[in-house]
């Protein structure tokens, strides 16, 4: 037999398989609807997210029943009651400030679905510090999560967020196809890649950043025809041996700036 | 009062039956940092998701298909992370939970690996590889020439 045969055999054989059993109740309890799965979009500037069970119980939401609807209604009428109430009391209370009506909510309270989720809206949004806050990722130091997080705002990056918990404890599997004012121009729909998410301690361990890499290099093509050799340099060197990190938003607002002539230099080119 | 499945017998009996040759193919098609029974529960959650895994004139085809496709697109994936992670692993001192001789096998892409692992291995003819992975017999066999001699190549390394 040949050695690579018995290395085949060996690696066939790797890990602790968990067994038909447990995978299957892992697969039902997923398919129950317990909180595996995540979607969130960004729709008009603001990332919109969605799950199937609401973060704050841990009771599914098909076992509600009639309790949980007047519990509701007699707490809606509550609020109202007290806005009324505050409403009658005249000018002084008009004139305080509204409280927050968000909250960056503590890590140590959300499941890691919600991290993900924090994480990427924090990032696509341009919340440098929250984003470094919540991504962790060994090789990527808190400046180049500041980085990455001015350059997805300046180019208005926007990801697509679909997980799946895996057997793992923290690690999903997302899929996330990404569009931004690159993209936009030239009606390119990313189909989306699969990317492991690790969640370890409240904070993101492991994230790939989508990027269209063909794209890339036609976009530091572009740049260098239009004679900007430095960002093009930028877009060229994403994926460097050493130092290189997200392009800057100088250089992104060279491209917004230049939309058409990226979309005709792109149809002539590629 | 017993608790109701939401997989249906005939399903669980086909997931068990089909679990261990899936949980093999996605063993050496993943990465080796990514837990087997991961690939197939998002094979088998993929395809749950749209009908019964019954439903299939193929089964076994199909998952090992779609694992081997999950297996590539997390490689891909991996982008630029890829050169960092491999810095921090030496700094750390990082050692592998793997054979180091496993290397060079490991070196191989994922679709590489497993139509070398069902021709070798499993002794599948190459018409039922070609079908589990998704391409043509011809592009199977020819994968599974390149794939042999990659491996061969780097097994005889010193050290590979």
């Amino acid at each position: 037999m040949a050695d690579f045969e018995t290395k085949l055999r060996w690696l066939s054989e790797r890990g602790n398989p968990v067994g038909a059993e447990e995978l299957i109740e892992r697969i039902e309890a997923e398919l129950a609807g317990d909180p595996l799965v995540v979607v969130a979009k960004r729709r008009e500037g603001t990332l919109m997210t969605k799950t199937q069970q609401s973060p704050t119980t841990n009771q599914p939401s098909r076992s509600r029943g009639p309790a949980w609807a007047v519990a509701t209604f007699v707490a809606i009428l509550a609020v109202a009651g007290l806005y009324l109430a505050f409403a009658g009391a005249g000018d002084e209370v008009a004139d305080t400030p509204p409280p927050p009506t968000t909250v960056a909510p503590d890590v140590e309270t959300m499941t890691d679905l919600e991290i993900i989720e924090a994480g990427v809206d924090a990032l696509y949004s341009g919340d440098a510090d929250r984003a470094v806050e919540l991504f962790e990722l060994p090789g990527d130091d808190d400046d180049w999560i500041r980085r990455e997080a001015a350059y997805q705002a300046a180019i208005g990056g926007r990801l697509t967020l679909a997980c799946t918990k895996q057997v793992t404890p923290g690690v999903f599997t997302c899929h996330v196809p990404y569009q931004n004012a690159i993209t936009d121009a030239i009606n390119y729909r990313d189909g989306g890649d699969t990317i492991r998410v690790v969640v370890e301690g409240g904070v993101i361990r492991e994230f790939n950043f989508p990027e269209h890499t063909g794209l890339l290099a036609q976009i530091a093509a572009f740049l260098h025809d239009e004679g900007n050799p430095a960002c093009a340099r930028e877009f060229f060197d994403l994926f460097p041996e050493e130092g290189a990190g997200p392009p800057t938003a100088d250089c992104a607002n060279l491209i917004l700036d230049n939309l058409d002539d990226w979309a005709a230099w792109y149809q002539t080119n590629s | 009062m017993l608790k109701r499945s939401s997989i249906e017998e005939r399903e669980r009996e086909l997931i068990t039956s089909l679990y261990p040759s899936l949980r093999k193919i996605a063993a050496v098609a993943g990465s080796v940092d990514v837990e087997p029974d991961d690939l197939v529960q998002e094979a088998l959650m993929r395809r749950l998701r749209k009908g019964p895994i019954s439903d299939l004139d193929n089964p076994l085809a199909f998952l090992r298909k779609t694992i081997v496709n999950l297996a590539s697109n997390q490689r891909r994936s991996l982008g630029r992370k890829r050169n960092a992670l491999g810095r921090l692993s030496i700094e750390e001192g990082w050692s592998p939970s793997y054979p180091a001789d496993i290397e060079g096998i490991l070196d191989l892409p994922p679709r590489h690996r497993a139509i070398l692992y069902l021709v070798e291995v499993e002794d599948v003819p190459y018409a039922e590889a070609a079908e589990q992975l998704g391409m043509t017999t011809v592009a199977a066999r020819a994968m599974a020439n390149r794939a042999r001699k990659r491996a061969r190549a780097a097994l005889e390394v010193p050290g590979g």
